[in-house]
């Protein structure tokens, strides 16, 4: 019976990784048919042969790597804040009972925000760089982390802080097993989080031009180079495919360790 | 396992007067439901002896598990649970639980041998915490799945983690909360038998908590019926069954099926006036 759970399990796990990139297959297709068929003067459909030299001339000028370092960096430091706020809010309002009652209006209200209405106010308050479009980022993205550990914490914590007390933990080994068992619904939050922290990136980018993907894309775009827009268009893509990978590895393990869920 | 008797001179001049582990008196628990106090357990009074096997019987929803709360120190209460002789205020240390719901009991990304040491570690040496985790897995028959996941386990070799979670801390006293309620009948038949073992293996004295009468009788040396809302004790009765008890002779000799029948027919009494007062 053991082997049978491990076979399964691990049949499930190895295939995880592999997929993304097998699904790219058709894409792959339909971009060559597309170099075959296109052509070179179109301005709205330019052959990817061309999306290529454009994106090798912008990393020629040197603002290709920086770009993509600065959107990599807000965008990574984002998720971190988010996971760290968002699983000690989650835990915090979901273990306590009248968290719900106390807090439910002003989550409902602040999640249904659009990222973008937001901007202006961060704008005026912490001015138009990095560190605001980090807030904005944090704030878009943290709401599947928060919610996700909330409900789980919700469903758990009665018969964990029951457990906790007979067997006597306290401090740092108290805390490590409330967070041990919401671990895996904070990494699913992540899983969601992680593709939306990068739209709202490359948004704030767009919107403020601070340096990054995104405002490479406007001045493309402004500048009608459609060989570049597009070209940028597959750097992002990659960046997003590169994230979730990173995210599945890092999940992987741990999922693992904590079975299949209930 | 004779040094671990409590009857030896050193536990036992640790107990109170008499020979009683727990002293109730007129407990009454009130607990909040959407704002409202609401009465789940009024004024009960009983004791539990030294090293006996004490079962509770009762309708589902009465407060059993309300009950076992409050005697493990979980929640606030007023009148009187004394615990080795003295007032009980607060988690007792020498109290352990083990719930029926096994699945969220147990932490799941740790190994079955890091689960049964949860209660252990950090307070003993590490040789002695790894002493009563090899312990508590052999009693249970788990020794082979130590290094294995609880999730990787069957409903009833999880509550046997649980339950040798409970055992490695050496307890004075186990509460169990209708531990057997959501394992199938022959897996529950033979957890029946294997606590009896057990029991008698640690000497520990025992609260067990059940909606099932047959289980209730089979396993304990005295019943307590406990129904209504407020909950009060309808009933109690001694059982003079043997020590040695398995599930054919047992469950068929006359004595089981009188005492079985008794306590049905008070069940059923006590039910019936019940809705006579809904
Ligand atoms: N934490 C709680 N807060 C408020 N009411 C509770 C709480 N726990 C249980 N109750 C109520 O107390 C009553 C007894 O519950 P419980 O002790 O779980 O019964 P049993 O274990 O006998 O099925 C139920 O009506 C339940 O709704
Ligand atoms: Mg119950």
């Amino acid at each position: 019976m053991r082997k049978v759970a491990r076979m399964t399990i691990s049949r499930r796990d190895d295939g995880k990784g592999v997929a993304p990139l097998r699904g790219l297959v058709p894409l792959v297709i339909l971009l060559a048919i597309w170099q075959l068929f296109g052509s070179t003067h179109s301005v709205f459909f330019p052959r990817p042969s061309l999306w290529w030299d454009a994106v090798v001339k912008i990393e020629r000028s040197g603002t290709l790597w920086p770009s993509l370092v600065a959107t990599s960096e807000t965008f990574i430091e984002a998720i971190i804040v988010a996971t760290l706020i968002g699983a000690v809010l989650g835990i915090a309002i979901g273990s306590v009972k009248w968290g719900d009652s106390a807090f439910n209006p002003v989550l409902d209200f602040l999640r249904n925000l659009p990222a973008a209405a937001v901007v202006p106010a961060a704008a005026i308050i912490l001015g138009t760089n990095s560190k605001m479009a980090l807030v904005i980022v944090v704030f878009s993205c943290i709401w599947p982390i928060l919610l996700n550990t909330r409900a789980e914490i919700r469903r758990v914590s009665v018969v964990l802080s029951n457990v906790i007390t007979n067997v006597g933990l306290r401090g740092f080994r108290k805390q490590s097993v409330i967070v041990g068992s919401v671990l895996p619904s904070v990494l699913l939050g992540v899983r969601v989080a992680a593709p939306l922290a990068l739209i709202v990136t490359i948004l704030a980018e767009f919107i403020t031009n601070i340096s990054g993907l995104g405002s490479l894309l406007v001045s493309a775009q402004q500048n009608f180079d459609s060989p570049e827009v597009y070209g940028l268009l597959v750097v992002a893509g990659l960046l997003a495919l590169f994230v979730n990978i990173v995210v599945s590895l890092v999940e992987a393990p741990i999922v693992r360790r904590h079975g299949p869920s209930v | 396992m004779g040094e671990r008797s409590r009857n030896d001179p050193v536990n036992g001049s640790l107990l109170g007067q008499g020979d009683s582990v727990f002293e109730v008196e007129d407990l009454t628990v009130s607990l909040q439901t959407g704002g409202v106090d609401r009465t789940i357990l009024s004024s009960l009074s009983f004791t539990v002896a030294n090293n006996e096997f004490l079962s509770v019987v009762g309708p589902s929803g009465t407060g059993k598990t309300t009950l076992l709360r409050a005697m493990a120190g979980l929640i606030p209460y007023s009148g009187s649970i004394k615990f080795r002789g003295s007032q009980l205020s607060g988690p007792a240390e020498g109290v352990a639980l083990v719930f029926q719901d096994y699945v969220n009991s147990l932490l799941r990304w740790r190994t079955v041998g890091r689960n049964v040491s949860l209660g252990v570690e950090g307070k003993l040496p590490r040789d002695e915490c790894d002493q009563r985790v090899t312990e508590a897995l052999e009693v249970v028959g788990l020794s082979k799945f130590k290094d294995s996941y609880p999730w990787e386990l069957s409903g009833g070799m999880q509550q046997r983690v649980q339950i040798a979670r409970a055992l490695a801390m050496n307890p004075q006293v186990l509460l169990f909360d209708e531990p057997f309620g959501s394992l199938d009948a022959m897996t529950r038949e033979s957890l029946q038998d294997e606590l009896l073992r057990v029991r008698a293996h640690y000497q520990t004295t025992c609260v067990f908590i059940t909606h099932d009468i047959d289980e209730a009788v089979y396993l304990g040396d005295r019943l307590v019926l406990l129904a209504g809302s407020p909950a009060t004790i309808k009933y109690q009765l001694d059982i003079p069954l043997s020590d040695e008890r398995n599930q054919i002779n047992t469950k068929e000799s006359n004595e089981f099926l009188r005492l079985r029948r008794e306590v049905h027919g008070e069940m059923r009494r006590v039910h019936g006036t019940n809705q006579d007062e809904v």
